[in-house]
């Protein structure tokens, strides 16, 4: 680890000597040699692993396939009817997909675990030692129905990588999430079908915040703005639960997003113009749709995110995995710069 | 038929909507403006605790600390018209901004916890009004271009409704980075 800490300590020695909290990196300051130096054997040795797995996920297949069509061969010989025949024959082709599609997840699962345990917490801890990376936990369903922002019922929750450090004085979690709603629709011929909707995917976060507040605020993209304008400003009064819709005063915040309150000066408090102007900006960082709400004197923040963080690449090929690692450090590194970019560790109110 | 019940349906029901929309522009405007007071009330409750805690450190700023537990006293009196009381409150705020600038030159009272932490519930305090200024403005100006707008308008001619003015928000409270770059220690 002290090989690490080349890559993103430069200034900050003197702070050390005088045995004071040393500043929070979120990011390696030199990549590519913090790559070569540190991860690259790593990979080297993650490689055996990965051909290994690779083999035996072809090795188990064959065995498998071979009795299939060994089974099917037999089946065949006593068919007659030619439609009987194609149809053993495709039965056959599906189920050796099928056969070879469970080997392979299980060696990638192997695979996946490995590479998260030693490159991407190797990665972490280049970044900053204080990052706590536990790759099987997520946010809880407690947490994310806690903030309030999806109030759909949800079904099904699943969620990895949970992230947790402290940086200066301001707390702050992420994991990935997926959260998803059984619907069933019944068609004209009254056949039921059952569908599963996303309600979110992406990371989602729960830090400090830094000033104290009694009511409920939520932030969420307003779809409706975007497409109409001003044009039904006036005459919009939304209903959120307790909570009110609540016009906000910046012009390019209140474009991109729609607050519900069940306090409207608290509203305003809680985001002021240059948290607002932030907000803007991380939108804008990440691009896509985020989603944010004060409870329980926390701040949760939803980024939507649509690709798998931290994952393994596949067991066949030549990956470039400096790039692949590159994408997940700077991802990484927007996500702690939040608690820079929302300016989460100005503390110059009562709470401290 | 139909069309005909749709047509006296919406007749009924368009004027409805205006009003009752008229009405919650109006109402909200009300209710903020109310709850200024209470933001108002804790500025006032700060004032002496402040004032008693920096007297005894500051000797070059006893004129300005007499002005303001005098406007305080004018604040607090209750007889007065909204104009006084904005312009009151106005003079207070400046003449206490001032007094937090000067406590630059006291590294003493700086260093004091219990100013520190007055100087918290003050910064809070002051962000709360100003908060409660903007929601004011934002939902003045819902209720205005209510009833500017057509067909809202003509609703509002009928019920004789007039347009509000907004407060003037100073340039550093829009801002909102005052506070930091007084305090930053």
């Amino acid at each position: 680890m002290q090989r690490g800490r080349l890559f993103n300590t430069t200034n900050n020695d003197k702070t050390d000597q005088n045995n004071k909290e040393k500043p929070f990196n979120t990011h390696v300051k030199n990549f590519d040699a913090f790559f070569n130096l540190e991860l690259a054997p790593e990979i080297e040795q993650l490689a055996k692993l990965r051909n290994q797995l690779w083999s035996k996920a072809i090795n188990k297949s064959i065995w498998m396939i071979a009795l299939v069509l060994v089974v099917m061969l037999v089946f065949m010989f006593f068919l007659r009817a030619l439609p009987l025949i194609l149809f053993a024959l495709a039965a056959a082709i599906i189920a050796c997909i099928i056969i070879f599609t469970i080997n392979y997840k299980a060696q990638k699962e192997t695979y996946n675990t490995s590479f998260k345990n030693k490159i991407i917490k190797k990665m972490m801890l280049g970044i900053d030692e204080r990052l706590q990376y536990q790759p099987d936990l997520c946010i809880s369903q407690n947490e994310y129905l806690f903030s309030k922002i999806f109030r759909q019922r949800v079904d099904k929750f699943h969620g990895e990588d949970l992230i947790e450090t402290t940086i200066d004085k301001t707390n702050i979690k992420f994991s990935e999430l997926h959260t998803e709603q059984e619907t069933e629709t019944i068609d004209s011929k009254g056949r039921r079908q059952t569908k599963w909707t996303t309600i979110f995917k992406g990371v989602f976060f729960i830090m400090d915040f830094n000033k104290n507040f009694e009511y409920e605020t939520v932030v969420l993209p307003d779809y409706n703005q975007q497409i109409f304008g001003d044009l039904l400003k006036s005459f919009q009064f939304g209903q959120r639960g307790n909570g009110k819709l609540v016009n906000m005063d910046h012009p390019e915040f209140e474009k991109l997003f729609k607050v519900y309150s069940t306090n409207a000066i608290e509203a305003h408090y809680l985001l002021s113009p240059n948290l607002m102007e932030s907000i803007v900006q991380v939108k804008e960082k990440f691009n896509s749709n985020i989603y944010l709400s004060f409870s329980d004197s926390k701040l949760h923040l939803a980024i939507s995110n649509y690709n798998n963080l931290f994952e393994s690449p596949n067991l066949w090929g030549n990956p470039n995995f400096l790039n692949l690692i590159k994408t997940y450090h700077d991802y990484l590194h927007n996500c702690l710069e939040i608690v820079n970019d929302l300016n989460l560790n100005l503390r110059i109110w009562s709470k401290n | 038929m139909p069309v005909l019940l749709i047509i006296i349906a919406a007749l009924i029901a368009v004027p409805v909507l205006l009003y009752n929309t008229l009405i919650r522009r109006k109402n909200e405007v009300d209710n903020i403006f109310g709850s200024m007071d209470a933001m108002l009330k804790k500025r006032h409750d700060l004032i002496p605790n402040l004032v008693e805690t920096v007297k005894e450190y500051m000797d070059y700023e006893k004129e300005t600390l007499t002005e303001i537990t005098r406007l305080r006293a004018q604040a607090i009196s209750g007889d007065l018209s909204d104009s006084d009381k904005v312009a009151i409150e106005s003079k207070l705020g400046g003449q206490m901004k001032g007094l937090m600038i000067a406590v630059e030159n006291y590294p003493n009272l700086k260093a004091n916890e219990s100013f520190n932490h007055l100087q918290n519930s003050w910064n809070e305090v002051e962000e709360q009004i100003s908060a409660s200024r903007r929601a004011y403005n934002s939902a003045v100006t819902s209720y205005n271009n209510a009833i500017e707008m057509f067909p809202s308008n003509l609703m509002a001619n009928y019920l004789n409704y007039q347009p509000k003015n907004v407060f003037e928000i100073p340039e550093e409270q829009r801002e909102n980075i005052s506070a930091k770059e007084l305090f930053n220690n």
